[in-house]
C-alpha cells in the first residue's frame, strides 16, 4: 500500500515535470506567459488601491490583508492548474471521450486524468500569488503557515473543480456550466467575505468552499488559530476523497470515442 | 461589400445556433456582476450617498453599461487568427477573394452583435435587480445616438483585438498581450469610471482605448449631454481610422515574412 501512493506520487510529479518540459519548448512563449500573466494580476492592484482611497477600511480588511487574499488565492489558483491542469479539461474529456488513454495507463486513472495537462500561465499566477503573499506578511510562521495553505487551498481548488467537471459525466456539453461553477469559486475568492451577506458566506463554507480555501487562511495568518488551521486540512482531505469518489461513480456513464492516441 | 456581409449573416446565425451556451456564461456575468456590487454597496453602507458625483445606482448602471460593452465583444476571431497564424493555415487564407482583416473583423461584428443583445437584456435585469429601478432620463433620439457610439465602441474593441492577434507573426503567441489590454479596459474603464481616479490620471484615460470603448458610451447612457456624444465621436473616429491603419501595417509586414519562409 505504501509503496502504491509512494509510486503513484513520484509518477503524478513525473508527469508535471514532463508537461512543463513541453511547454519550455518555446522558450519566448513560455516566458511571455508566465511573465505576463504576474502582470495581468498585478493590475487588480489598482483597483484595490483606489477602493482603499475611498474608504480605508472593508470590515478588518485593509490594503496588506488584501494583498494577502489576493495571495492566497492566486497562488492556489496557480498552483492546482500547474499540478493537476487535468482537472479543469476533464469534462472536455468526458465529452470528447478522449479518457481512453487515461484508463488503460498502468496507474491510477484519477490521479492520471488530473496530472496530463499543466496550465503553464498559471505558473505566473502561482509566482505572483507567493511574492505578493509575502509583501506584508514574512515572519517565519507566516511563511510556514502561507506555504502550508497554498498546498491544502491546492488540493480544495483542484478538488472542487474536479468535482464540476465530473458533471459532464452526467451531463451532455455541460464544458460551459462546469467552467462558470468553477469560476464561482475563483470570483469570490478575490474579494473579502465581509461584502457578501451571511446567506452567501454560508454558502462558502459548503457548496462552495472558497472559505477553506482562502478566507480562513487569511484569518489564521492575521490571527493564529490552531484548530481552524486542523479544520482546512480535514476539509482538504474530505474534498479531495469526494472528487475522487465521484469521478470513477462518473466513469460507469462514460461512453469512449475510440479515440486512442499515447501518452 | 456583399462578401463580408454574408461572411457576418454566416457569422450571427452561427452565434444564434449555439446561443444556449452563452446562457451558461451568463452566471459567470452575474457572479462578476453581483461580487462588484457586494463591494460598493458595502462601500456605500456607511451613509455615504455621493461619491465623486456617481450614486450607489449610477455606479452600478455604469459598470453593467460599460462590462456589457466589453464583455459582449466576440473572442473568437482572436483564438481563430492566432491559430491560423501559429499552424501556418494562414497561407490559404490571404490567397482567398477577400481581405483577411475584412473577413474576421466580419465574422467579429457578426458574433458580437448577438451577444450585445443577449447581455444588455441581462445586464438590465440585473440592474433592475440590483438597484429596483432604471432612473435615467434619455429620449429616443439621444438613444440613437448611444447605439452609433456603442457600435463604434464594439468596432474600435473589435480591430483593437484583431491587431494585437497580429502579434502573434512576431511572438507566436500574442493571448499575454490580450491579458494586459483586457485588464487595462477592465480596471480603467469598467470597474470604476475615469471620475474616479485622480486628476492627472483622468487627463490621460481620455485619450485612452477606455474612453471610446467603455466609459464614452457608458457615460452617455447615463446622463446624456451633447457636447460628450460630440467628444466621442470625434475620438472613435480618430482610433477607427489609426487602429485600422496599424491592423494593415502589421498585416503587412506579416504576410511579408510568410512569403520569406515560403509559407
Amino acid at each position: 500500500m505504501f509503496m502504491e501512493v509512494k509510486k503513484e506520487i513520484k509518477l503524478f510529479f513525473l508527469s508535471v515535470k514532463y508537461n512543463l518540459v513541453r511547454e519550455m519548448a518555446n522558450p519566448v512563449s513560455f516566458i511571455l506567459n508566465v511573465l505576463f500573466m504576474m502582470l495581468n494580476n498585478a493590475t487588480f492592484l489598482v483597483q484595490w488601491i483606489v477602493i482603499f482611497s475611498i474608504k480605508s477600511d472593508l470590515g478588518g480588511y485593509k490594503f496588506p490583508e488584501v494583498c494577502l487574499l489576493w495571495g492566497i488565492s492566486s497562488a492556489t489558483f496557480g498552483l492546482s492548474r500547474v499540478m493537476s491542469g487535468g482537472a479543469f479539461y476533464m469534462s472536455k474529456y468526458i465529452e470528447e471521450g478522449a479518457l481512453d488513454p487515461y484508463l488503460v495507463m498502468p496507474r491510477d486513472a484519477y490521479n492520471a486524468v488530473l496530472s496530463s495537462k499543466t496550465v503553464v500561465s498559471a505558473l505566473g499566477d502561482f509566482l505572483y500569488g507567493v511574492i505578493l503573499s509575502l509583501v506584508f506578511f514574512h515572519s517565519l510562521k507566516d511563511i510556514l503557515l502561507i506555504i502550508v495553505f497554498i498546498i491544502f487551498g491546492t488540493i480544495i481548488s483542484a478538488s472542487f473543480s474536479s468535482i464540476m467537471h465530473s458533471l459532464a459525466f452526467l451531463l451532455k456539453r455541460s464544458e460551459e456550466l462546469s467552467s462558470s461553477l468553477e469560476n464561482i469559486f475563483i470570483t469570490f475568492s478575490l474579494y473579502p467575505d465581509v461584502v457578501f451577506n451571511d446567506k452567501l458566506r454560508f454558502l462558502f463554507y459548503t457548496l462552495i468552499p472558497v472559505a477553506f480555501a482562502v478566507y480562513v487562511p487569511v484569518s489564521v495568518i492575521r490571527e493564529f488559530d490552531f484548530m481552524k488551521l486542523i479544520v482546512v486540512i480535514l476539509f482538504s482531505v474530505f474534498i479531495s476523497l469526494l472528487a475522487r469518489f465521484i469521478f470513477y461513480k462518473g466513469l460507469k456513464n462514460y461512453s469512449s470515442s475510440n479515440l486512442m492516441s499515447t501518452k | 461589400m456583399r462578401k463580408y456581409f454574408t461572411i457576418f449573416k454566416m457569422s450571427l446565425s452561427e452565434t444564434f445556433k449555439f446561443a444556449y451556451e452563452l446562457l451558461f456564461r451568463f452566471v459567470s456575468y452575474f457572479i462578476n456582476m453581483f461580487a462588484l456590487t457586494s463591494v460598493w454597496r458595502y462601500i456605500y453602507s456607511d451613509g455615504t450617498n455621493v461619491i465623486k458625483g456617481y450614486t450607489l445606482n449610477m455606479m452600478i448602471w455604469y459598470m453593467l453599461f460599460a462590462d456589457t460593452l466589453n464583455y459582449a465583444t466576440s473572442k473568437k476571431v482572436k483564438n481563430q487568427i492566432e491559430s491560423d497564424i501559429k499552424s501556418g493555415s494562414i497561407v490559404y487564407k490571404v490567397t482567398k477573394p477577400y481581405h483577411y482583416i475584412l473577413y474576421y473583423f466580419s465574422i467579429y461584428i457578426g458574433d458580437t452583435l448577438v451577444r450585445f443583445v443577449l447581455y444588455g437584456i441581462v445586464s438590465i435585469l440585473i440592474g433592475l435587480l440590483f438597484t429596483g429601478g432604471l432612473d435615467i432620463n434619455i429620449t429616443i433620439f439621444e438613444l440613437l445616438l448611444f447605439f452609433i457610439t456603442a457600435f463604434l465602441a464594439i468596432s474600435i474593441q473589435g480591430l483593437i483585438t484583431i491587431t494585437i492577434s497580429l502579434f502573434s507573426f512576431k511572438f507566436e503567441d500574442s493571448t499575454p498581450f490580450q491579458w494586459i489590454y483586457s485588464k487595462f479596459i477592465l480596471i480603467f474603464g469598467i470597474f470604476f469610471p475615469i471620475d474616479m481616479f485622480p486628476k492627472f490620471l483622468q487627463k490621460y484615460l481620455g485619450y485612452s482605448p477606455v474612453f471610446v470603448t467603455t466609459y464614452g458610451p457608458a457615460r452617455l447612457l447615463l446622463d446624456f449631454k451633447f457636447d460628450l456624444f460630440v467628444e466621442v465621436i470625434v475620438f472613435q473616429l480618430i482610433y477607427l481610422i489609426v487602429i485600422t491603419l496599424l491592423s494593415l501595417i502589421i498585416y503587412k509586414k506579416g504576410v511579408k515574412k510568410l512569403n520569406v519562409y515560403g509559407g
